[in-house]
């Protein structure tokens, strides 16, 4: 499909735009969370407890989206997340990615026992429940920010991996591969100049979505109190926190849900826009890790 | 295409449908699941719940008094400084039908006591030397020295108390058998458990205090604190304790419902510093002091805990024996805690980190969130650190929840100054902080049976902790227990379910 | 297409199968050997908050803990391969008949969820092909996309507010029978619901401008037969390939599910086995999972072969 094409499917689309729309409006919040929030997320007022949005706090300050169980502002702190579902969304993608590209090329290239090998490792992380995963890693180290990406990156390499493997597999078979190599062109040029472009469409589209699911396990993991530390803001931890409050101060969680659905959702649309338009075979492979 | 669509819909019906209205035993939602019900085998308040209906011991608390008075045993005394006499009642069967005598108190003291057994309370009846059967009803137990907590260790407590079980029973089955099918002679006996669904208990009829009156018992586990609560809501659970604050005013307007809060013999929650384990200011007795000034706990218990609880500052029950109604802890004053910490020459403040349970107490988090704010407004920066359950039990253990972390004690029935030995005595296994003069007042109020020595020992205690300021400000959590209308039925003291009284209205 | 023909190539593909699953499965055991014991040894938790150091090595001892990691992990292998996979820690019982019991639960809450996701998202998909771009399309297709966006603990949380608490129209959590799978078996199945409803409407218009199904109209085959009989089939790998993988997401993704309605599957022994540092527990469950995952995995390979015989069984 020609360049031009794929532009204008992916701007075309209402649902992409909007998801466009709600992504940038994220990154914003997530680049500059200090200069868009009317207060420190962390700052306390005991006194100012569950504030309802649009009201004055019993100290006298106008809140807009009201406070939670400490006092502390909630606009502020959906922003201020907005910053950690990007960076958990992207770091564990990349991570992923990275992991799983390179095992994935590495198998799909040389073949043989290396392939075996990585595609058996594929298989047991696939076998390899993911939640087990989770908790023993981060209640062994601790949790933070890292050990949920490192979770969440370790638990979805694989897909990564067969995508690649596949799509390497197809690549090499084809003509100018073997122009390449008999042009005695070498093994890296070839995996740059020829393979990754081939399989980096199918990798924008597992990866939009892996950033969806990642944003979505993090949510999960703040439920199972294998969230981000306290002092960090998060919508997964907002929301997990909020959650027994929801029929009584449906304003601690609401927030935080709806910045979760909005941005989770853009991404998708995103990336169903990027399928359409790059690889409409991919949408039948597993794509989001989730529980 | 239609038939596959009315499909969907039948099933969805025949999920949906299908509920059945019949009358129900009395449930309780537990936050989780036993793993044994062989009381000396755990500490585990899940487990203690049930057990508390199914066993029961020599002795037992007076709700009003808080006096012991006798259960198993019509009566007991002191022969001499290391032997206490135990007569028991006549006529007791265990549920099987297997009699309680004295070979079975015997073996019920010296099962707990064998190291091999492997029991977890172990080192609470450790000073018990050996018992002796005197006559079928009658034994004396012997200790190796003087052990004034005996007859509390005799009655009813989460953890480290002899429940008295069937000798020939668990010979008979193994401690295998025993774990998932007991039998005691407690009011309710087990019918069936089936693990991680339902553990259904039934009236002993031939209870030695008359029948319960309610026939049927269900302990249900129900991890999901939102979810306990929607079941009581829903009329499907009776009982749930470890209510959070900010849910009684939904369970009193929902109709179905009410709250029952107790007051009394909560748990002691307290921050506990070290002052050798790990060096920096902690170390220093005025930055204590300075951070106990900075701690206003009046308002952390007005908003977050929402009023359910109370300020102690010494970390004793105000129920418990020894415990010292005139102490005055170190006030809530941010000057002379930034005065103390100058002086101190930390003008500056300093790092540190303050180690939290992940919901082990009533809104721990936000408590721990509070106080480390109240103490950055005096320029310390502390971070608050939430381990989950098994870490922070292994770490805790391993002493490295340091330099300062949040733990609990009482609340188990125990109501005595004894309990300043397991938070505070530099060689208990959990304490962080050494100091050798309140060691040795300790050990001297364990060496003996005269309650008017002890008691001074234990105001004396409270002196020297209160000097040296090795805690934050403790405090005493309210318990709060969601009940359905239909059930009648008060908190008892230990907080601990006893469900002998309850009825149904 | 005579699925027959092909038996002998299965066998031998599953023989193949076999193998590489001990193989996959001793991986696993090892690897969870390895990240436990990362944290050091769970004596801590087995011994009372008043125990001693003398009591803390004699519990230490008595689990075994006190022997060096090679030898604890032969020791598992050994009793392993006879089937015995050692005493839980906790429940002071052998542990596959712990998982055991449990597992038909998580199985038939996976299953309850896949038929529901399946019985909605199949007819949604299709009709959603034909009318492409139609407000039914868009609706259906909206809150799909949604339903893929909520996170699970959530979605539980709403579901009891509304139809327990609210409604009563089923119990927060057991009661009898299908009453007891309602609730968690929507919220586990959404997902899948949504993905596979998605999935069946793309292929279903990849496969409709198709040749074959101009001329089995042109044949004068009713309409409904030409999209059940022709289409669909054609279209079928990718849908089955869709809901296998959510059946095992679903087997061994149950986890939050299970915590939020008190369901008594493997999904909350597993937290509660981690929380626990119950070893051998935990080596049971992940055992158990991963085995059936894997079981799993194969049937769908044979599906596949007997769906389109040029599927190369590599």
């Amino acid at each position: 499909m020609p360049s031009g094409r794929r532009t204008r499917a992916l701007i075309g689309s209402p649902g992409a735009g909007l998801g466009l729309a709600a992504v940038a409006l994220v990154a914003l919040c997530a680049l500059s969370p200090g200069l868009l929030a009317p207060a420190d997320p962390n700052e306390q007022r005991l006194l100012a407890r569950f504030t309802p949005p649009i009201a004055r706090t019993a100290d006298g300050e106008f809140t807009v989206l009201g406070t939670d169980q400490l006092g502390r502002d909630i606009l502020s702190r959906v922003i201020h997340g907005a910053r950690t579902s990007v960076l958990i969304g992207m770091s564990a993608v990349l991570l992923a990615g990275s992991v799983g590209t390179s095992l994935g090329l590495t198998a799909g290239i040389r073949g043989g026992v290396a392939d075996q090998l990585i595609m058996r490792l594929a298989d047991m992380q696939f076998a390899f429940p993911f939640i087990l995963l989770a908790i023993t890693i981060i209640g062994v180290l601790g949790p933070s920010i890292r050990n949920i990406i490192l979770v969440v990156g370790l638990s979805s390499w694989a897909t990564y991996a067969r995508v690649v493997r596949a799509e390497t597999l197809a690549v090499r078979e084809r003509t100018y591969v073997d122009a390449a190599r008999s042009l005695g062109m070498s093994l890296p040029r070839i995996v740059v100049r020829h393979i990754l472009p081939n399989v980096s469409a199918s990798l924008i589209v597992v990866a939009t979505f892996g950033v969806a699911g990642a944003i979505l396990t993090e949510a999960g993991l703040s439920f199972l109190g294998l969230g981000v530390p306290l002092a960090i803001p998060s919508w997964g931890g907002m929301l997990a926190e909020g959650r027994q409050f929801v029929d009584t101060r449906y304003w601690l969680a609401l927030s935080p849900g709806v910045a979760l659905f909005v941005t989770v959702m853009a991404i998708n649309l995103i990336g169903d826009a990027l399928r359409d338009a790059l690889d409409p075979y991919l949408q039948t492979r597993g794509t989001v890790d989730r529980f | 295409m239609r038939g596959i669509t009315l499909a969907a819909l039948a099933l969805f019906g025949l999920l949906a449908g299908g509920v059945q209205a019949q009358p129900r035993p009395v449930v309780v939602v537990q936050s989780g699941e036993a793993a044994t019900l062989d009381w000396h085998m755990h500490c585990d308040k899940n487990a203690h719940e049930p057990d508390r209906q199914i066993f029961d011991t020599l002795l037992r608390r007076d709700l009003k008094t808080l006096k012991l008075e006798g259960n198993l045993a019509e009566s007991w005394r002191l022969l001499n400084e290391t032997t206490w006499q135990f007569k028991l009642r006549r006529g007791i069967k265990f549920h099987n039908g297997d009699p309680l005598d004295a070979a079975a108190v015997k073996y019920s003291i010296e099962r707990m006591l064998n190291p091999k057994q492997g029991a977890p309370g172990r080192t609470s009846i450790a000073t018990i030397d050996h018992v002796d059967v005197v006559d079928p009803l009658t034994v004396n137990v012997v200790t190796s020295k003087p052990f004034p907590l005996l007859p509390v260790r005799m009655s009813p407590g989460h953890c480290g108390t002899v429940g008295i079980v069937p000798p020939k029973y668990i010979e008979q089955v193994g401690d295998a058998g025993f774990a998932v099918k007991p039998v005691g002679t407690g009011p309710y006996k087990l019918v069936e458990w089936v693990k991680d669904e339902r553990l259904v208990l039934e009236a002993n009829r031939d209870y030695h205090r008359g029948a319960p009156a309610i026939e049927r018992l269900v302990f249900r586990p129900v991890p999901e604190l939102t979810t306990r609560v929607a079941a009581l809501l829903s009329g499907q659970a009776d009982l749930v304790s470890d209510v959070p604050p900010d849910q009684v005013a939904k369970i009193k307007a929902s109709g179905v419902a009410r709250t029952e809060v107790s007051t009394l013999g909560g748990f002691v929650i307290m921050v506990k510093m070290t002052n050798y384990l790990m060096p920096g200011p902690w170390q220093d007795v005025r930055v204590r002091r300075a951070i106990n000034y900075a701690i206003d706990m009046d308002t952390i218990i007005k908003t977050v805990l929402e009023g359910y609880g109370q300020v102690l500052g010494v970390p004793l029950e105000r129920e418990a024996f020894g415990f010292n109604p005139a102490m005055k802890w170190w006030g809530y004053d941010p000057e002379r805690a930034k005065a103390l910490l100058r002086e101190a020459g930390y003008a500056n403040g300093f790092e540190m980190t303050l180690h939290a349970p992940n919901r082990r107490y009533m809104n721990d988090i936000e408590v721990m969130q509070a106080m480390a704010a109240m103490l950055g407004k005096v320029g310390i920066k502390a971070t608050v650190q939430v381990w989950e359950q098994s870490v922070y039990t292994t770490r805790w253990r391993k002493r490295e929840l340091l330099p300062a972390y949040m733990t609990a004690w009482g609340g188990a029935g125990l109501f005595d100054g004894d309990l300043l030995v397991n938070s505070l005595h530099s060689k208990s296994a959990l304490a962080i902080h050494r100091n050798e003069a309140l060691d040795k007042i300790l050990e001297d109020a364990q060496g003996t049976n005269d309650p008017d020595k002890r008691r001074a020992l234990y105001f004396k205690a409270q002196e020297v902790i209160f000097e040296d300021a090795p805690i934050i400000k403790a405090y005493q959590q309210a318990h709060i227990f969601g009940i359905s209308n239909r059930l009648d039925w008060k908190p008892w003291i230990d907080n601990m379910l006893f469900l002998y009284d309850a009825r149904l209205k | 297409m005579r699925p027959l023909c092909y038996v002998p190539l299965v066998l031998g593909y599953l023989s193949r199968r076999l193998a590489w699953a001990v193989v996959l499965l001793f991986g696993i055991t090892l690897a969870v050997f390895l990240v436990v014991h990362l944290s050091g040894d769970p004596t801590a938790l087995y011994v009372g908050p008043e125990g001693t150091r003398q009591d803390y090595e004699i519990v230490r001892a008595a689990l075994g803990f006190d022997r060096p990691l090679a030898e604890q992990y032969g020791r598992f292998l050994v009793r392993a391969v006879q089937g015995d996979f050692g005493r839980s820690l906790r429940h002071q019982q052998p542990t596959l008949p712990l998982v055991l019991t449990r597992f038909p639960a998580t199985l038939k809450l996976a299953l309850a969820a896949m038929a529901l996701a399946v019985a909605v998202a199949l007819p949604l998909g299709i009709l959603s092909a034909l009318r492409r771009n139609s407000p039914l399309d868009t609706v259906a297709m909206t809150l799909a996309l949604a339903g893929q966006c909520m996170p699970t603990f959530w979605l539980g949380i709403l579901l009891i507010l509304v139809f327990a608490v609210q409604l009563r129209w089923v119990p927060v959590y057991g009661g009898e029978g299908l009453a007891s799978l309602a609730l968690p078996a929507l919220t586990l199945g959404v997902w899948a619901m949504a993905r596979t409803a998605r999935i069946t409407r793309s292929s279903m218009l990849e496969v409709l401008p198709q040749d074959f199904l101009r001329t089995a109209r042109a044949k004068g085959i009713a309409e409904r037969h030409v999209i059940l009989r022709h289409a669909l089939r054609n279209g079928a790998i990718p849908i089955v390939t869709a809901i296998g993988l959510e059946l095992g997401n679903l087997l061994g993704g149950a986890v939050i599910t299970e915590a939020v309605f008190a369901y008594p599957g493997v999904g909350r022994l597993a937290v509660e086995a981690v929380v626990n540092k119950d070893v051998p527990l935990l080596q049971a469950v992940v055992f158990s999972v991963a085995a059936s995952l894997i079981l799993l995995n194969g049937v769908i390979d044979v599906l596949y072969m007997l769906l389109d015989p040029r599927v190369r069984l590599a």
